[in-house]
């Protein structure tokens, strides 16, 4: 086990709540962010992608954006939360990897970066 | 001092309040929202994301009294979080509906495309996703909140966790609404 580890965080009524349930949240959401940034990346470049992702005539191809990293942050949040459930982590390091993933996300999403590793390929 | 759960939901009923009646009083509803179709969903989607931001900034003082640990009303900060969460998936579905409005013939992306190409390219396409980002950052610190409990008090890494990443949600809010609003200004809802 971490030597960082923290202690377990005890409800009201005195369920001991391990970091893991946290971890596994902010980990999903920012991991359903981060493949909504991919996304959007590889529609840009792939116009079969593109419409094979337009579930939705009204709004376009943002309909499977959007499906697909709300997909990805919920089955994500499933499996993470029933693999780190009982784990102590150590949460000053998960939540920093959380606020990096976070930043690239942003950054995936912002139109000259996406747009500039859409023209590599 | 903290106000009580009552004080914050009658600050908040209280402002929309003031605002409609400002509102009512000045305008006819039909001038003030219109009377298109998509005129009224733009409408919701606005007051949405106006009622959005009112309760989140609320929220985001009680967060910081929560990252410092001073919080006390810590019941205050678990409905104004939940109502936040609630109200960005509200905002969100509004905006997808008012979409495909702007992405329809005649709508404001051909007009951007076709008058100030950056304003679609930049602005819109931006503002569409970093909107998205509200759900899960708010959803994730809502959680949090509520799991955890009062248990979170004790926990400075916890609380900071659950405090930072609903203030990132706001900011995203922020960022979206300002947005919203500028393009909104640029080519009106008709």
């Amino acid at each position: 086990m971490d030597a960082a580890v923290e202690m377990s965080h005890e409800t009201p009524g005195d369920v001991r709540i391990p970091s893991g349930v946290a971890v596994a949240a902010l980990l999903a959401a920012v991991i359903g962010l981060l493949v909504l940034g991919l996304v959007n990346i590889i529609s840009a470049i792939d116009a079969g992608f593109r419409t094979a992702i337009t579930l939705n005539t009204g709004i376009g191809p943002y309909s499977g954006k959007e499906v697909i990293a709300f997909s990805a942050w919920l089955g994500g949040w499933l499996i993470l939360h029933v693999a780190l459930r009982k784990r102590e982590l150590n949460m000053r390091r998960w939540f920093g990897v959380f606020l990096v993933s976070l930043l690239v996300a942003v950054l995936l999403v912002w139109p000259p970066v996406f747009e500039a590793i859409a023209e590599l390929f | 001092m903290e106000p009580s759960l009552a004080t914050l939901l009658l600050l908040i009923v209280g402002a929309v309040a003031v605002v409609g009646l400002v509102a009512a009083i000045t305008a006819p509803p039909s001038i003030l929202v219109g009377e298109s179709q998509w005129e009224v969903i733009s409408a919701f989607h606005g007051m949405g994301a106006t009622v959005f931001l009112l309760g989140s900034t609320i929220a985001v003082y009680l967060s910081w009294r929560l990252y410092t640990g001073q919080l006390g009303a810590f019941k205050d900060l678990k409905w104004l979080t939940a109502f936040s969460t609630f109200m960005a998936g509200v905002t969100v579905a509004f905006g997808n509906w008012i979409y495909i409005w702007y992405r329809g013939p005649g709508g404001p992306r051909a007009f951007f495309l076709a008058n100030m190409p950056e304003v679609h390219q930049v602005f819109f396409e931006f503002k569409e996703f970093i909107a998205l980002f509200t759900l899960p950052t708010m959803v994730a610190s809502t959680f949090l909140i509520w799991k955890y409990g009062p248990a979170l008090k004790g926990n400075p890494e916890l609380r900071a966790a659950a405090s930072i990443t609903f203030l990132l949600g706001w900011a995203f809010l922020l960022l979206a609404y300002i947005l919203g609003a500028a393009i909104t200004k640029l080519n009106e809802v008709g």
